[in-house]
């Protein structure tokens, strides 16, 4: 039993009272009335709607909603309500040795060395593992409206999907999915091969165990057994099995190795991976991949000046999905402006938008987070794929969307108020819920 | 059905085309061995791929009519027709009729030349020199603007030097550690207190009143000095936007340090080298022909040869010992040597060197080459050279020493085959003074008022170059089965007047003169 499924079987036991005896505020049902909502869902738009929620769940929405007669009405006349943000990208601890920079402790003297020169293949690092929910470090998400995280770290590893909150709930870590897999590359060889690498390895298993002669084969049997185990498990297999049936075992056998069986799922496209690209040639060095390895689906995190002219390239691949900031960018050596988003949306390409990754706009813009949408939008972004891109397009990437990413019946209810339409400038953000729980007041 | 006798006539209009150039180039490079003419269509493996893929589905055709073309190996067609089918020459010719469906370029009025070649590039299309394990295969940047300020002079491929920086100075072999700093470099956790007193026996000792590590000041452990690494050359196409068509072959040059050729111990060492090379050669060719035997020449000659490659590298005994794969190829003049050498002196060793131990020779530099332009032709060696380079007499001597103005004209009078290279290998903003890469075809006009022929100093920075890599069955002139690397130009292509309006590279278009304002453009529609 690993860390995080420590921490997830904690999880259940700490949130068995709180599901079990409908006590407090999670037990009331709320009805919020009279205002305007943007749902994201079949429904659309709502004027002067109702949404009533219980246990943190949204228990019904529409213009024409029963109210219970226990109900606490809350009436947001004037105000609109949409989904709470998801971002699907959020850097959340920043790997020391990621950094070039060293400390170096020395008999209690601390030494800086800076360093110079390109990417090092950093530790695969378990963002859940090094989760920790008091840290104020979220505090500006919750002010702009973010109520589901993807975490991520510099470097490569293991993602995490986590709730915004002030104070930790046991719910804190969602536990719907187990994180995806994510990498940062440039274009080099060492940062390449962290992908090819372990997508080739499924594929070119079996041309090293026929090469091997028979003696040889017993020879590291009985290696095996004599060292009781300690070979990694993919070495152990190679030398159990026999050149005739390696193959059929090969098939058979379950991948032991957690993060091999990521990369397997990876590989079959049934996960997706996320790629951070750190500058334009590595853009497309990643579509030349993916020629190799059509049924990657490839989130890729870039800038717009990196990604702009890829765009064509990657429109051929259906089984990208960009993950942008949100901004107008400048086109590279000229004045002129363009809207990477925009540009994506006019070839058809998916496209989530994180607020995160802007860090200092983050800290920066709470009265209205979504500036910079609007921005986009004032620039010829469709209305709705710059909401979607915010809320259910990264709900969908993540695997949460039949909990978030909307407002509909039976989700979750996260949900953000406006005191007017979000994509006006001016308008406030009033109040974020986060389960049903009032997270923020501006 | 249509098509039918379109096609007929195309492939007929291609095989004449295929034998007069094949025809045009025996007269000019039919002493050359390596510059080999080959058939268009027996191409790298590089080339084998677009192949394959045409059987599936051909791609669109574009058309370039009215054009003059100036095919550098054949003669100049006037208003003659250019198609363009996945990336290569599919036909030429005044007659040319365009396809249905082409996409058509009109281009009367225009020049139209093969994109030159720079055989000195840096600083173009490579993100950052690649270090250690890295391969230059991963380190290409298809979208450096730089790249947009060659093609807009007309450079569409050339030839990158891969300087090995090395992180601290210091040159390391393969696989060998890497130096440390202890005290510095190494893993925080092993560096707790009570470790480090071990750390006395090692390399370093600790000051007794501090109790920091005394660094060595010479180096921790001395090694012998490791043999200096001939230089990396790689060729690279300018296709700006298109990753996979960028590199076209690693190291196209054998080029060892200038200085490891000179001096009685050098030059033992290299014939010593060269001899156990030539030996591993015979050895391998002794397998080759044993298996042959032994197998029934089932193989085909293509398959043993590459096996045979693989098998003389393992075979040979492990370590120093083991002829370097690049000099076997040298010797089997599939890659030439590249050296700089200026003086008569430098100039006749090398030429002297290449005849003994039987290897083609490019000399770069060559100041004082118009001096022994004959050793030079005598010998087959082909010359890199800048013709606004300067070199100053020595006193006394003003007639037998120094840079020659007419040099060119020397050398093509001798029948020498000379590249023209740039005053600098890389893009500076002192380009608008003319000493930087984009000057290249200034440079080679520079050649005619030496005393070249136009057409010849126009092969100086296209077909000759080409040769000198080896890629002369891809690039360097406009034939029928060749690479798309075409430029549409506004004038005469060594006129200083002269503006590149388009650049095709490998069949896309990668410059637009109107579009891409590197060069600044008033309103001219």
């Amino acid at each position: 039993m690993n860390k995080q499924q420590i921490t997830r079987l904690m999880v259940w036991i700490l949130a068995l009272p709180i599901l079990s005896c409908p006590s407090g505020t999670a037990a009331q049902t709320v009805a919020y009335t009279d205002a305007n909502m943007i749902t994201m869902g079949k429904t659309g738009q709502i004027e002067k709607g109702t949404l009533l929620v219980r246990d943190g769940k949204i228990v019904d929405i529409g213009s024409d909603v029963e109210i219970p007669g226990d109900a606490r009405i809350v009436s947001l006349k004037g105000h609109t309500i949409m989904p709470g943000i998801v971002d699907p990208y959020y850097i959340y601890k920043t790997n020391p040795q990621s950094s070039n920079q060293r400390t170096i402790v020395f008999r209690g003297r601390t030494f800086r060395v800076g360093g110079g020169g390109g990417f090092t293949v950093t530790p695969f690092m378990k963002v859940a593992e090094n989760f920790y929910p008091y840290d104020l470090e979220f505090m500006p998400a919750i002010r702009n409206g973010i109520t589901t995280l993807h975490l991520v770290s510099d470097g490569r590893g293991l993602s995490a999907l986590a709730n915004v909150s002030v104070d930790p709930t046991p719910e804190i870590l969602l536990d719907e999915t187990e994180g995806f897999l994510f990498v940062k590359v440039t274009n080099q060889t060492s940062a390449l091969d962290t992908i090819r690498k372990n997508l080739d390895s499924g594929t070119t298993r079996p041309s090293s165990g026929r090469s091997m002669s028979r003696e040889e084969m017993i020879n590291r049997m009985r290696a095996a057994r004599r060292g009781g185990g300690a070979r990694p498990p993919s070495a152990e297999r190679q030398a159990s099995a026999t050149p005739a049936n390696e193959k059929k075992t090969e098939e058979k056998k379950p991948e032991t190795d957690p993060i091999k069986a990521m990369w397997n799922a990876v590989r079959d496209g049934k996960k997706g991976l996320v790629v951070n690209a750190n500058n334009a040639a590595t853009v497309a060095y990643l579509t030349e991949m993916l020629k190799k390895f059509d049924k990657v689906k490839l989130y890729l995190v870039v800038t717009g000046p990196n990604v702009f002219q890829s765009l064509d390239e990657i429109k051929k691949n259906k089984n990208v999905t960009l993950i942008l900031q949100p901004s107008i960018d400048t086109v590279p050596y000229s004045s002129q402006f363009m809207n990477v988003p925009k540009m994506a949306d006019e070839r058809k390409i998916p496209f989530a938008l994180s607020l995160s990754l802007n860090k200092s706009q983050l800290s920066g813009g709470q009265d209205d987070p979504l500036f910079p949408i609007t921005q986009l939008l004032k620039t010829g972004l469709n209305r709705d794929r710059g909401l979607e891109a915010i809320t259910i397009t990264p709900a969908k990437m993540l695997g949460i969307d039949k909990t978030h990413g909307s407002l509909e019946k039976g989700k979750v209810a996260n949900f953000l108020v406006f005191d007017g339409d979000p994509l006006t400038t001016g308008s406030q953000l009033k109040q974020v819920f986060l389960m049903g729980k009032s997270i923020h007041e501006n | 059905m249509k098509t039918k006798p379109t096609m007929i006539s195309t492939v007929l209009l291609a095989l004449v085309f295929v034998t007069q150039a094949t025809a045009y180039q025996a007269d000019e490079s039919g002493r050359r061995t390596r510059g080999k003419i080959q058939e268009p269509s027996k191409t790298g493996d590089d080339s084998k791929k677009p192949a394959a893929t045409t059987k599936k589905k051909p791609g669109p055709i574009t058309a370039i009519v009215g054009g003059d073309i100036h095919t550098v190996t054949g003669p100049v067609i006037r208003g003659g027709t250019l198609l363009i089918q996945d990336g290569k020459i599919i036909d030429l010719g005044s007659s040319v009729e365009v396809p249905e469906g082409a996409k058509t370029i009109d281009a009367t009025g225009r020049v139209i030349t093969p994109g030159f070649i720079a055989i000195n590039m840096s600083g173009l299309g490579v993100q950052s020199t690649p270090q250690k394990q890295d391969k230059l295969a991963d380190a290409l940047n298809p979208f450096d603007r730089n790249m947009k300020f060659a093609l807009g002079v007309g450079i569409t491929s050339g030839c990158v030097e891969l300087t090995s920086r090395g992180s601290r100075g210091r040159r390391r072999r393969n696989g060998e550690p890497e130096e440390r700093f202890l005290g510095i470099d190494p893993q925080p956790e092993e560096f707790v207190t009570e470790a480090l007193l071990d750390y006395g026996d090692e390399d370093t000792s600790l000051c007794p009143c501090c109790g920091l590590p005394v660094l060595p000041t010479e180096p921790i452990s001395s090694r012998p000095p490791s043999q200096p690494q001939p230089r990396k050359f790689s060729a690279i196409k300018l296709s700006f936007g298109h990753l996979d068509s960028m590199l076209v072959e690693e190291n196209v040059f054998y080029s060892p340090n200038p200085g490891s050729l000179t001096g009685p111990l050098n030059r033992h060492n290299w014939r010593r080298a060269v001899l156990k090379a030539k030996k591993s050669i015979a050895d391998e060719a002794e397998k080759q022909k044993a298996s042959e035997q032994s197998s029934g020449k089932e193989k085909s000659t293509a398959d043993s040869k590459s096996s045979g490659r693989s098998r003389s590298s393992s075979s040979g005994s492990r370590g120093s010992s083991r002829a370097n794969p690049e000099l076997i190829r040298l010797l089997k003049r599939e890659i030439a040597l590249r050296i700089s050498a200026d003086t008569v002196d430098e100039i006749k060793d090398m030429t002297a060197l290449a005849d003994e131990l039987g290897y083609d020779l490019v000399i770069e530099g060559a100041t004082e080459g118009w001096l022994v332009a004959d050793d030079i032709s005598k010998s087959n060696a082909q010359v890199i050279y800048t013709p606004r380079r300067r070199r100053n007499p020595r006193r006394g001597e003003e007639s037998t020493s120094g840079s020659n103005v007419t040099s060119p004209g020397i050398f093509q009078n001798v029948g020498v085959p000379f590249a023209v290279s740039a005053l600098s290998s890389s893009i500076s903003l002192g380009g608008l003074a003319g000493r930087d890469l984009s000057s290249l075809p200034l440079e080679a006009a520079f050649a005619v008022r030496g005393g070249a022929d136009e057409k010849t100093a126009l092969a100086a920075i296209t077909i000759t170059p080409a040769r000198m890599l080896g890629l002369d069955d891809r690039i360097g002139s406009l034939e029928v089965g060749k690479d798309a690397d075409i430029l549409i130009l506004n004038g005469q292509p060594l006129d200083y007047r002269t503006y590149v309006e388009q650049a095709i590279v490998g069949g896309n278009l990668c410059y637009d003169r109107d579009e891409d304002k590197v060069y600044p453009v008033y309103d001219r529609k």
